[in-house]
């Protein structure tokens, strides 16, 4: 009698650990991160925020940090305000949502603390990082809103006065059947839950260079972004450059947490900056900025009554197709299934294949299911019949 | 996170870095292990024109004895690691081991120091009221010679000691603490935090009852504090956990505990209330 070994075990697909191929390359820093990247001629940005939630902006002087060393330019929101303009909303989740203008740096009022307000241009980092102590900016406060349950509230301040409102959209959720779930569920629990602000906070911070137009007035942004395509059609919107003459980069990305999957003022701003001071450009977020200023997770719904707890039934129904394009990585020639909604697609073949095989006394197939594989089960349950 | 720019002298003597203080004048900074100096920098809460880094002087580094008094010295540049595994700390002052232990995590241990952390003076900062608690003196070194300032007098507000500008907190002197039992509670939101509130409690007994008690306590107000209302009703009281209970309901009398994002004014005197009640009966003995 032999000791049973590891691969006379079956071996199922799901739980098993898989080999990461990245690893080696990112733990012995053959990597590119953005802020890694220089250029001929590279420009520093180091950009001044708003200390505080909510206020005027009465009077912004850069003057005095142009007299430092090694400054080039500084520039406020209002310098800004035409080029690049505003970023826009990629995601109208409602017909009837609220859209205020969303300029790049805040213009007249700051709406939220770590808003961008001001920038400077040098030739070092550290340069930039001094000239922004110059920078003098004078704020009348205004109240500011604090909570989501605050904003509704009919004497709540206005974030953005012109809109009338703080509600932005309503967006019923419709899962279920809350009322009938109720009324017969056995026990009925009232909590009151408080999520934290959430800061995404990854190892590599925000970061981006543009480069200044070649002679064809071709541009090239990169930008430790999670969306790179996204970006590029924005980025084209806010600046004017056509998309085919605007190439986005997301080199080597050190995170994101959903922090990188928007489209941000910085990257206009260093990419309008690369066109009008013809250098390129870099700005690397600190981490005191990053804790400020990117966008950050909030639990957006007031309360979990409205909810039910999703449950496997919950489930949307969901179409599954299938791709024409072999792939050569593998002996069916698929791919892998990547979204969750038709991730159980595969168990589910498979589940049918052994569910057909039961009869010949087959329990497992490993997956792939190839021919092969399935002819190996049948003979060795076969065999194994036989002997017993 | 880029400090604003500052000259940078490493003297190899105590005299060269008085010299360099003095010249430097208010400007001037001493940087010791840089756990607290250096984020201060970085976050530009300070612009200081020179810092004057201590860490080539041999002589302010290690412990020793002093022959005349008995006392453990500490050289103000002995870093938190140093200082818990030195046998004279531990068998003669194990209150100051057993608080360091709970300093940060490892990698502050090894570059902060004693005397950066006691110069500091943080409110929040564990060793000013171990300190406090064994009645320790610190020796500066300056211009006009050397003094010595005992523990009390030490600590004078929020970041501020009774250093001069153009001192230097050369050691720490602490007696010997043969025959107390000793106990350091610390309450803090995360492992390495800092602390909501620290007890540092010393407690010498002697016949079945606790002869004296001192207790320092940390995060209590602008300075380390000592409960000195519960040192009262100790003195004396037998060591059971009623006398001591009630004793223990006066920690916070006396103190001005601030409010920040961890506590309330309240909330902090009731920790320091609960882990002064914990901290006595282990330094006692009579748990």
């Amino acid at each position: 009698m032999t000791a049973p070994t590891a691969t006379d075990a079956p071996r199922p697909e799901v739980g098993r650990s898989r080999a990461r191929k990245e690893d080696a390359r990112l733990v012995t820093g053959r990597t590119t991160w953005t802020d890694n990247i220089t250029m001929p001629g590279l420009l520093h940005l180091a950009i001044l925020r708003s200390p505080t939630a909510h206020a005027r902006i009465d009077r912004i002087d850069v003057a005095p940090a142009l007299e430092r060393p090694g400054v080039i330019a500084a520039l406020t929101g209002r310098d800004l305000a035409d080029e690049p303009g505003p970023m826009p909303c990629v995601w109208p989740v409602t017909e009837d949502i609220v859209m205020p203008d969303h300029p790049a740096f805040a213009v007249d009022e700051v709406r939220y603390a770590g808003e961008p307000v001001a920038v400077v241009v040098a030739r070092g980092r550290y340069a930039a990082a001094d000239a922004l102590e110059a920078v003098e900016v004078d704020y009348t406060p205004l109240p500011p809103v604090l909570g989501l349950e605050a904003a509704p509230a009919d004497d709540a301040p206005l974030v953005h006065a012109g809109k009338g409102t703080n509600r932005c959209y309503t967006w019923p959720l419709d899962t279920g059947n809350y009322a009938a779930q109720k009324a017969r569920a056995d026990v009925v629990l009232r909590r009151r839950y408080t999520q934290q602000r959430l800061i995404p906070n990854a190892v590599e911070p925000r970061a981006v260079i543009a480069t200044p137009p070649t002679a064809s007035n071709e541009y090239t942004l990169y930008s430790a972004t999670q969306v790179p395509h996204v970006a590029r059609v924005i980025l084209s919107v806010v600046t004017g450059i056509p998309e085919q003459r605007l190439r986005v980069i997301a080199p080597d990305v050190g995170g994101g947490f959903g922090s990188k999957l928007q489209v941000y003022g910085e990257e206009a701003v260093a990419l309008a900056l690369a066109r009008k001071l013809g250098r390129p450009a870099k700005w690397t977020e600190s981490r005191s900025e990053g804790s400020r200023a990117p966008t950050e997770g909030n639990l957006v719904s007031g309360t979990m009554a409205d909810h039910l707890v999703p449950a496997a039934p919950d489930l949307p129904d969901f179409v599954t197709d299938r791709t024409e394009t072999p792939a050569t990585s593998d002996a069916l020639g698929v791919k892998g299934v990547g979204e969750a909604g038709t991730i159980a697609s595969t168990p589910a073949v498979v589940n049918a294949v052994v569910d057909a095989l039961r009869p010949l006394g087959v329990r497992d197939v490993a997956m792939p299911c190839t021919p092969q594989r399935i002819w190996q089960a049948v003979t060795d349950a076969r065999a194994k019949e036989a002997k017993t | 996170m880029i400090p604003a720019a500052f000259d940078y002298a490493r003297p190899d003597t105590l005299d060269e870095a008085v010299h360099a203080l003095h010249e430097g004048g208010e400007d001037a900074k001493v940087l010791a292990g840089g756990q607290s100096l250096i984020p201060i920098l970085r976050l530009r809460l300070a612009f200081p024109e020179l810092l004057v880094d201590l860490g080539r002087i041999p002589e302010l580094r290690g412990v020793r004895e002093d022959p005349a008094t008995g006392s453990l010295v500490i050289g103000a540049m002995t870093t938190h690691h140093d200082v818990i595994h030195d046998p004279l700390v531990r068998r003669h002052a194990g209150l100051l081991a057993a608080a360091t232990e709970t300093v940060a995590d490892p990698a502050v241990r090894h570059r902060g120091t004693l005397g950066g952390s006691l110069s500091h003076a943080g409110p929040a900062g564990d060793l000013p009221a171990v300190l406090l608690a064994l009645d320790g003196e610190m020796v500066a070194a300056g211009p006009r010679g050397r003094r010595t300032v005992p523990a009390r007098e030490f600590f004078v507000d929020y970041l501020r000691t009774a250093l001069a500008d153009d001192e230097v907190l050369v050691e720490i002197r602490v007696p010997k603490a043969d025959g107390w039992g000793f106990h350091h509670e610390k309450f803090s939101r995360v492992a390495q935090g800092w602390a909501i509130v620290g007890v540092a409690a010393l407690v010498r007994r002697a016949d079945g009852r606790i002869a004296e008690a001192r207790i320092g306590l940390t995060s209590m107000g602008s300075t380390p504090l000592r409960a000195s209302a519960t040192e009262a009703a100790l003195a004396g009281a037998e060591a059971v956990p009623a006398a001591v209970a009630s004793a223990a309901d006066a920690a916070a009398e006396g103190t001005r505990p601030a409010t920040d994002l961890s506590a309330t004014p309240e909330y902090r005197a009731h920790l320091a209330r609960v882990l002064t009640r914990r901290a006595v009966p282990a330094a006692a003995g009579t748990e």
